[in-house]
């Protein structure tokens, strides 16, 4: 989860950096046993070779590396069990909500935060790293853009590093633009 | 690669002039290896792949060099604003549509651009590292149907014009003259 440059602490950056640090290891350690091995070996396996590899061996080797993707999915999967939480929320405190297009997370926009929050999360979560929490204070650029056939919003905040940005694709806009403009000081100075 | 003047120093001058030279080495080179290309099957693909990886490299080694996001306080920032400038540069003088940076600090304005285009913006001469105080004038101007703000800022030899597109232009004129200096001194006309 992303969280803007006034929202986190000391304890959500510690916590933050060990998640990184253990999925790369892990990751590069799953590339390495499984991936990287059935790959070399299915890559440069030549039919016409007058002894070509065992039909057994290129079979293990596709199961091997089924077996690295697999992991690689479960391995992700197990990124949300270091994710932070977010905070208990009354219902009443909401200005809109939007079931954006599936399987993209929840847009909810608060007096102060904007949410960005999955519902369930399953395996596709990590890989959209789209989870954020943003408060109103942190954004520096709200506009839309063209993206393809279509307009996005784009949302551009402070984090702890810098600079990040969040692109959202609502289903509907009633009531988005002034829930998102409620609260908010572009360039910190008041329209 | 342009800096603003109080910006420039021996070592931003000598940079610019190494990465120029480099440059347009690399461009006769790649004319002549696209000359002798038939005689010794080069590959025309890996020829341009080449001349782009080079020219990103050699960005990365002699281009501007920006302060840490994280080290100053950031008012506003545009990912997908538009821009040329008004100097020329061979051919390169088409501007970028809806791929320039452009981030404003209290201090500064930062023109650059996002990977891939990253490898290319030198030639076009569109990444700049601007002073606030050294802005000379600001104007809005009516271009191919449609707003553009016309930004001349000095630098070592004389003034260098740029225009840009941003996607907010109220909130970059917030954003700009947030202290209001840039108005106070005369040099900010919208109308």
């Amino acid at each position: 989860m992303r969280l803007s440059r006034s929202l986190e602490t000391e304890e959500t950056r510690r916590l933050q950096a060990e998640l990184l640090q253990y999925h790369k290891r892990t990751q590069i350690w799953i590339t390495l046993v499984t991936i990287i091995p059935s790959l070399v070996i299915l890559l440069t396996n030549d039919v016409d070779h007058p002894a070509p590899k065992h039909p057994l061996l290129i079979l293990a080797m596709f199961a091997l590396l089924g077996l690295g993707l697999y992991l690689q999915i479960q391995q992700s999967r197990g990124l949300k069990a270091f994710d932070l939480p977010f905070p208990a929320l009354d219902e009443s405190d909401i200005l809109y909500e939007d079931h954006c297009l599936p399987p993209a997370p929840r847009l909810i926009i608060l007096a102060d935060e904007i949410w960005y929050k999955a519902d369930e999360k399953n395996f596709l979560t990590p890989f959209y790293g789209l989870e954020a929490r943003i408060a109103k204070r942190d954004i520096i650029g709200l506009y839309r853009r063209p993206r393809f056939r279509n307009h996005v919003w784009q949302i551009e905040y402070r984090t702890s590093k810098g600079t990040k940005s969040l692109r959202l694709n609502p289903t509907r806009l009633e009531g988005m633009k002034e829930a998102l403009y409620t609260n908010l000081h572009l360039a910190q100075v008041p329209a | 690669m342009s800096v603003s003047i109080s910006l420039t120093n021996k070592e931003t001058l000598s940079r610019q002039k190494t990465g120029r030279r480099c440059r347009y080495l690399l461009i006769g080179l790649i004319i002549f290896l696209s000359i002798i290309a038939e005689d010794y099957s080069l590959n025309s693909g890996l020829l341009i792949l080449f001349f782009f990886a080079s020219l990103w490299f050699i960005r990365l080694l002699y281009g501007i060099r920006f302060p840490a996001k994280e080290s100053v306080h950031i008012l506003h920032q545009d990912s997908f604003a538009s821009g040329a400038t008004s100097r020329r540069y061979l051919i390169f003088q088409a501007g970028g549509a809806y791929c320039l940076k452009i981030t404003i600090s209290t201090e500064e304005i930062w023109v650059s651009t996002w990977f891939p285009f990253t490898s290319i913006i030198e030639l076009c001469g569109l990444e700049h590292r601007i002073l606030l105080r050294d802005i000379v004038n600001v104007n809005v101007v009516r271009k191919w149907f449609q707003k553009q703000i016309k930004l001349t800022y000095q630098i070592q030899k004389g003034e260098l014009t740029i225009y840009l597109m941003p996607r907010d232009l109220q909130v970059f004129y917030r954003a700009l003259d947030h202290d209001g200096a840039l108005r106070a001194a005369g040099k900010l006309h919208l109308n």
